[in-house]
């Protein structure tokens, strides 16, 4: 009989995890979309620089297209 | 233990007394309110009150209609359908702007609707549209959306109260069709609203040709029709009055309410707006006896009773030399003898610049005499046109009357397309009754008191459903074009006509047709669907209105004005819309129900407003019930003792108190109508006694939102005169007492990406409240019911705060919108103890609401109190049509949950996705985020946008020198500013000289409590100056 599982905690914290660091988790220019098993370097948290007041702050990545990866950090980017 | 009273650090310095109501400026407030912030009782949820505020709630908002049947189960059970075969354009999530128009005030205003998923969310206004410049909308127009998903709608055609179906019904019509036909219309009476629909008309043409003794009645409760037969005296042929207050100088309003209610109230919001900038501040006047939104943005206003406002137009006619028009008679006390002499200069020096507005109430004798005094000022083609009229059938009052008593007789069948007659009708046409003597059609959205009384109701296509065109009040033809397909099978009324001639057509073919001449046959589908899309067809040129303008036929209009004979009674009456019913089609429309009245701000009801004195003389107080007599009929009616109303003279409102209208509508408030008598029009004379104590229970005060929320000594309104302006033009900032510098114990935040902020002009603002309903509408705010509002507990994300000043008897008004003003240094943030209100990196305060436990510590800190709380939950029992009308961006809260104004976030939200797609640098440029009372406001008051932008309009105005913001010395920095208001007095009237504002000394030594004598300014404190 087949399960479902789930795989993700779908928390809160599991989004912001990747809102935090977005760069871990962009696909890379090179890997195709079509690649289902590529899975990102790290998944931990992880600052890599100071932003203002010592928030730490993810460098933005960028997208093939030449867009910034900005995803929001405050309550109202999700909750309106 | 007792409370201490609050200490006001800055003080209004402009010796001004605003004051919100009577008992707080003759000081008999309790000092338990004054110590209160909030009224007896408004954050406690006792057992008992709950229980019938609920149950009362329930009563109001209880579906009967429920979508899943699991009663008692917490998790409802919804199916979730993909779209296989999608609609053409929709992305799910991303909502479409659709173009369409509706017919309200007597013109047609092009709208553009939101639709989410197919379904309509939000009107607002069609900024291409001449009658709506700027895309603003009103209270009404907002409301209108919620009309369409009443859960009270008629769902299906009846035939004596039983359920049947269209094709019943079509077969019915058919047969009735061919009868009439085979006698060539004898008998048949077609009674419409005041209908603009060239396809109806078109319809209705054909009906006349198969029919040819058809009768036709255009009729509403409030309609132009004396406007018009005033034109008709004046000019020899009814004609429209349009206006274009842009240019004026002088604007007068004779007893007219055009800024709300009457004409086209959006483009004379916007025109209104730009006549009063800053940089030539046109003069107001106003002459009224209930005061008005209009009266209340006049630099003078002339109380005095609505039937001698025709000798005051007359005595202003003599001192201008126009003698056809001064023979109204009438009684002017020095006061208005005053006004007069005043005004007639301020007329007689701005020829052609200058327009006289005479409102729809007044009889047509004193609007031919208006007509005259226009035409001999050189108003005409330049502030006022006359236009041809849209139709020529006989209309108003008189005709219903008429045609009520051939009913039986000469009238055997009578088709009813829309309106509610048998509600609204004059008395004496006995409409309700008289519909028993024929067979009665009548096609409605709703199975009201006419459709009670029909032999056939059939359920109406709600404009918002069916395919339709119109025409304004200047000839500009738009479609209305459906935003969903009709919910109940509903038909439109030419389709019903159609039925009735035994043709089948479709709406959508019917439009077609009629537009074919109008844009010709080359490239029609191409135009077709540009006008679809655009929503207008602008006219171009327009060789009716002749460039000199009609001539006035001076003999007619003095032989009018002596014939004419004011009402003469104990107590004058007069009947005017309601704002929250209109003249009585919205009474089941929650929203507007909940929305106060702007200048009562009453809520759920209406009211007689009675001036102090004239309460006091008929022995009567707030809240008990007065007996009004006009003619035979009585009725009881609370009161309401209203600042501004003149001496015996009694306002009521018509519009509720309906016997058959819906879970909101039935039974809410008291019916006036019986006292609107076609002879007598909507002054009258009549007699007024003390009635009964007044209604116990949840009706036992009237539900009123202004009584609280004081200004407490605190400069919080700001304005100055024209000539204070030029001398000072910064003279805002100095009418609060000058304080220390300011430190926070924070450091300050750089805000470097986008900085949000909004200020609101007082100079525009008019207090219509428009932006209060357009917040409602967008962001899913619940309604509490009456006992809410008793309790303060409205839930209005953004009020409209108005304060009187000046007199008690003869006040000036003043409104300004409040929201939330995303501080800064926010008081409410820092204090919540789960951290459910935070500030966002890019000035906004988020409301985060399932964080929020509902400890109401952020309300108890916020100085503006603008904070709303979720008392009960206000949505469970929400009907499944009416969560088919909220706005799927926005969460809608459950109990327990503090909410505020977001500044539409989902708006700003969605503005910066766009953006990160559209430019390179991901930035939102200017104007592409508005906020739902920005878009909303007619006269563009409200400006919001991107501080960090220099280009930004709203940067430029937060560097404007009327700018000041609320509450400065708090060091809570708000992001939303006020402009101040310049006023124009004329100098014989009133105080028109430069006055020195505020502190002379600089803020340097830091001492903000100066010794008694040394801050009085050099004009008299306080004092009225035009008494």
């Amino acid at each position: 009989m087949v399960k479902v599982i789930q795989t993700q905690s779908l928390s809160m914290e599991w989004c912001l995890d990747c809102h935090r660091n977005p760069g871990l988790h962009v696909r890379p220019a090179g890997v195709s979309v079509t690649q289902m098993d590529w899975k990102p370097a790290k998944t931990d948290f992880q600052p890599l620089g100071q932003g203002p007041n010592d928030v730490p702050v993810a460098q933005a990545p960028v997208t093939p297209a030449g867009r910034k990866v900005n995803p929001p950090l405050h309550c109202s980017g999700c909750h309106r | 233990m007792s409370k201490r009273l609050p200490v006001v650090q800055g003080r209004d310095l402009s010796g001004k007394t605003y004051w919100r109501s009577l008992a707080e400026r003759e000081g008999t407030l309790s000092s338990d309110v004054l110590a209160r912030e909030f009224p007896e009782g408004a954050a406690e949820v006792t057992e008992n009150e709950a229980g019938i505020g609920r149950r009362g709630f329930m009563g109001i908002m209880g579906a009967s209609m429920a979508l899943a049947s699991l009663a008692g189960c917490r998790r409802p059970e919804d199916h979730i359908v993909p779209y296989a075969k999608p609609p053409e354009e929709i992305v799910p999530g991303i909502p479409l702007q659709f173009a369409t128009s509706v017919q309200l005030y007597g013109t047609a205003i092009g709208l553009l609707v939101e639709s989410h998923e197919g379904r309509p969310t939000k009107i607002e206004g069609n900024p291409k549209h001449p009658e709506c410049p700027g895309g603003g909308s009103t209270t009404f127009l907002q409301g209108l959306l919620l009309d369409m998903y009443d859960p009270d709608r008629s769902i299906s055609p009846r035939e004596k109260g039983t359920v049947k179906t269209w094709d019943d019904a079509a077969a019915a019509l058919k047969a009735l069709g061919d009868k009439l036909k085979a006698e060539g219309g004898k008998g048949l009476a077609i009674v419409t609203d005041q209908h603009r629909s060239p396809t109806l008309k078109a319809a209705l043409a054909e009906l006349k040709v198969a029919m040819p003794a058809a009768k036709f009645v255009r009729y509403e409760a409030f309609d132009r029709t004396s406007a018009h037969e005033g034109a008709r005296i004046a000019f020899g042929k009814p004609l429209e009055a349009v206006y274009e207050l842009g240019k004026a100088k002088v604007i007068v309003a004779v007893d007219s309410d055009f800024l709300m209610n009457e004409g086209s109230p959006v483009k004379a919001s916007r025109q209104f707006a730009e006549a009063r900038s800053v940089h030539g501040v046109a003069r107001v006047w106003a002459i009224e006896s209930a005061f008005t939104v209009t009266g209340g943005n006049a630099d003078h206003r002339l109380r005095t009773k609505s039937a001698n406002v025709g000798a005051v137009v007359s005595a202003v006619a003599k001192e201008l030399g126009v003698t056809d028009a001064a023979n109204l008679k009438g009684t002017l006390d020095d006061k208005a003898n005053k006004f007069v002499k005043a005004l007639a200069k301020d007329l007689a020096a701005n020829k052609g610049h200058s327009v006289l507005v005479a409102g729809n109430n007044q009889p047509p004798a004193v609007h031919a005499a208006v007509a005259a005094i226009n035409a001999a000022l050189e108003n005409v083609g330049k502030t006022v046109s006359y236009l041809p009229l849209f139709d020529d059938a006989p209309e108003g009052p008189k005709a219903l009357v008429e045609l009520a008593k051939q009913i039986g007789s000469g009238v055997t069948t009578l088709l009813i397309l829309g309106g509610n007659p048998a509600y609204d009708a004059p008395a004496d046409a006995g409409f309700a009754k008289a519909m028993a003597g024929a067979t009665t059609i009548h096609v409605g959205v709703h199975y009201d008191e006419t459709a009670a009384a029909s032999t056939w109701h059939l359920n109406r296509a709600h404009f918002l459903e069916g395919f339709s065109d119109l025409a304004s009040e200047d000839g500009t033809l738009s479609l209305v074009q459906p935003l969903i397909a009709p919910l109940y099978d509903g038909r439109t009324d030419a389709e019903v006509v159609h039925l009735l001639l035994g043709t089948k057509k479709r709406a959508y073919d019917l439009v077609r047709e009629t537009w074919k001449p109008v844009l010709g046959e080359a490239d029609f589908e191409k135009k077709w669907r540009r006008v679809l899309h655009d929503g207008v067809l602008v006219r171009t040129a327009d060789t009716t209105i002749l460039p000199e303008g009609p001539k006035v036929d001076g003999a007619a209009v003095a032989k009018a004005g002596n014939e004419w004979v004011a009402p003469s009674g104990a107590y004058e009456i007069t009947l005017n819309v309601d704002a929250h019913a209109y003249d009585g089609r919205f009474a089941n429309n929650g929203w507007l129900a909940e929305l106060p009245d702007p200048m009562t701000k009453l809520t759920w009801g209406n009211a007689a407003w009675l001036s102090k004195a004239t309460a006091a003389k008929l022995g009567v107080v707030d809240g008990e019930l007065l007996n009004l007599t006009v003619g035979g009929a009585t009725v009881s009616v609370p009161v309401t003792v209203a600042p501004g109303q003149a001496e015996d003279s009694i306002a009521v409102t018509l519009g509720l108190g309906r016997r058959q209208s819906g879970r909101v509508g039935t039974k809410l408030g008291w019916d006036c109508y019986p006292l609107f008598s076609s002879a007598t029009g909507k002054v009258v004379a009549g007699n007024a006694a003390k009635g009964g104590p007044g209604l116990g229970g949840e009706h036992s005060y009237l539900a009123r939102t202004q009584e609280h929320f004081l200004m407490e000594g605190r400069p919080i309104i700001r304005e100055a005169n024209v000539a204070t302006f030029k001398a000072d033009p910064k003279f805002a900032e100095k009418m609060s007492d000058p304080h220390p510098a300011l430190e926070a114990l924070w450091y300050p935040f750089p805000y470097q990406g986008h900085k949000w902020g909004m200020v609101t002009d007082l100079q525009s603002c008019t207090g219509c409240n428009a932006c209060m309903i357009a917040c409602q509408a967008e962001n899913n705010v619940p309604l509490v019911g009456i006992r809410g509002v008793q309790k303060s507990r409205e839930m209005h994300w953004l009020r409209m705060d108005r304060y009187f000043e000046g007199d008690q008897a003869d006040p000036k008004s003043i409104t300004m919108p409040m929201t939330c003003q995303q501080c800064e240094n926010a008081p409410c943030e820092q204090v919540c103890p789960v951290g459910a209100t935070v500030h966002s990196p890019e000035g906004l305060n988020d409301m985060a609401y399932n964080r929020c436990i509902g400890t109401r510590y952020c309300a108890n800190n916020c100085p503006y109190k603008v904070r709303r709380f979720n008392f009960f939950n206000y949505t469970k029992d929400t009907p499944a049509t009416v969560q088919m009308a909220m706005n799927p961006e926005v969460s809608v809260r459950a109990r327990g949950v503090m909410e505020k104004c977001s500044w539409c976030v989902q708006r700003v939200n969605r503005a910066k996705i766009d953006a990160k797609k559209s430019y390179p640098d991901g930035r939102v440029r200017d104007g592409e985020i508005v906020t739902a009372c920005q878009q909303a406001c007619p006269t563009g008051a409200i400006t919001f946008g991107d501080l960090n932008d220099p280009k930004s309009k709203v940067a430029a105005l937060a560097n404007d020198p009327r700018n000041y913001v609320l509450l400065e010395e708090l060091n809570i920095r708000p992001r939303l500013s006020y402009l101040a208001k310049v006023t124009n007095p004329h100098p014989d009237l009133g105080d028109a000289s430069a006055k020195a504002v505020g502190e002379h000394a600089a803020a340097g030594a830091g001492s903000h409590a100066p010794a008694a004598g040394s801050h009085v300014p050099s004009h008299p404190a306080g004092k009225e100056e035009h008494k």
